[in-house]
């Protein structure tokens, strides 16, 4: 009897959980690629070489975000001292990337 | 489906069940490996949908995690101590969820922790009679996977094909692909409750074709595969079996009260009293 009570709570949750998920786009969730875009980007070092971010992500990353690019171009300023800044053009965020914090910030 | 069977499962398809589970979480392992996932440990790549706040545990972390799921997921496959198995599967799974998060393990996640709350002992007699509430979870998250992603899609345009197109580059055939995807998707679940066998069909046949496709997604398609055995009914011989020997062990009610009731009315040999006793039951 506890056993069904436990798990009749459970399927609540994970009924609810669900819910919440189907109308919270960031939230993860059963979405099975419901949308998938390739996300047209620039992301260029401070020398001008153009960077590919999906050369630095392990292949399952299919579907980058321009959040997750611009956390790609963070994460080599930390990590891999590309030559700084790095500029991220997307079609809705505009950051630039210095060292030595790393931290981006909006493109003047 | 009945109320009543909802929560009882055949041994078969429960041991399909967990030996399935296994090979999902070995493929867990072989997919990491493929796709580069020592190298986000070793700093050469970016950690990828990281959890916030919990550091990196290196190549020996990795290590330990692979040997934990591999494990459990041999062991299960093996059909060898698989409650621990699970348990020792949870812990793996929920390890990696740590350092990379994705929808396969938080199924496999989900699917391990419903399971490890009360692990089914397939050799049991009476296997097929008893209630099993938290293997029923395991069904009831199907139906709620296919339903979320359904309406996720139609609510996300998936249908014009725009998604497939993108991942696959495909043209004409992502506008007919998208929509048969949906449609299955909806009529998965529906035919596992009504014609389970004709449901596991379908089933295996999306989630082949998305591990074809994708095949990062594979351990995903695996985990599906298994919940949905779970949909396959006990057969007449495993309920009879079950039954048959709860009748040995003790008379049903109504056969005793009516035999007692019988010897009361009658001072007679005792087949009189069976018959008085078949009397009362019809």
């Amino acid at each position: 009897m506890q056993l069904r009570s436990i798990c009749r709570a459970l399927l609540i949750l994970d009924v609810g959980y669900c819910a919440v998920a189907l109308v919270a786009p960031r939230l993860p969730g059963w979405k099975m690629f419901e949308s998938a875009e390739h996300v047209q980007y620039t992301l260029r070092a401070g020398d001008g070489q153009s960077v590919d971010a999906y050369a630095w992500v392990p292949a399952a990353a299919r579907d980058l975000d321009e959040m997750d690019v611009v956390g790609v171009a963070r994460w080599l300023c930390a990590e891999h001292r590309l030559p700084m800044p790095l500029t991220f053009d997307g079609p809705h965020l505009h950051r630039v990337i210095e060292a030595p914090d790393c931290v981006d910030h909006a493109a003047p | 489906m009945r109320l009543r069977s909802w929560e009882r499962f055949s041994p078969r398809s429960v041991d399909a069940f967990l030996r399935m589970l296994g090979a999902a979480l070995v493929a867990c392992v072989a997919t990491d490996a493929a796709l580069g996932v020592w190298r986000v440990e070793a700093g050469e790549l970016f950690p990828w949908r990281h959890v916030p706040g919990i550091p990196l545990y290196g190549d020996a972390g990795l290590v330990v995690e692979w040997a934990l799921t591999g494990t459990a997921g041999l062991a299960l496959l093996a059909g060898i101590r698989r409650a621990l198995a699970v348990r020792v599967g949870l812990v793996g799974t929920l390890l990696a969820l740590t350092q990379r998060y994705s929808n396969h393990r938080a199924l496999l996640l989900i699917v391990l922790l419903f399971v490890a709350i009360a692990p089914p002992n397939v050799d049991a007699e009476n296997f097929a009679s008893e209630p099993r509430p938290n293997i029923a979870l395991v069904r009831a998250q199907l139906l709620l996977v296919y339903a979320s992603s359904a309406i996720g899609k139609i609510a996300h345009g998936f249908w014009t094909g725009a998604a497939l197109t993108s991942l696959f580059g495909w043209g004409t055939f992502a506008r007919i692909a998208a929509p048969a995807v949906i449609a299955t998707e909806i009529a998965a679940p529906v035919m596992l409750l009504l014609r389970p066998r004709a449901g596991l069909a379908l089933v295996v046949v999306l989630h082949t074709a998305m591990a074809v496709l994708l095949p990062s997604v594979l351990p995903f398609s695996l985990t599906m595969v298994a919940m949905s055995l779970l949909f396959v009914p006990t057969r007449p011989e495993e309920r009879r079996g079950a039954d048959g020997l709860a009748d040995a062990r003790q008379p049903p009610p109504d056969r005793a009260s009516a035999v007692a009731a019988a010897s009361l009315a009658s001072p007679r040999g005792g087949s009189q009293r069976l018959g008085n006793a078949g009397a009362l039951r019809s």
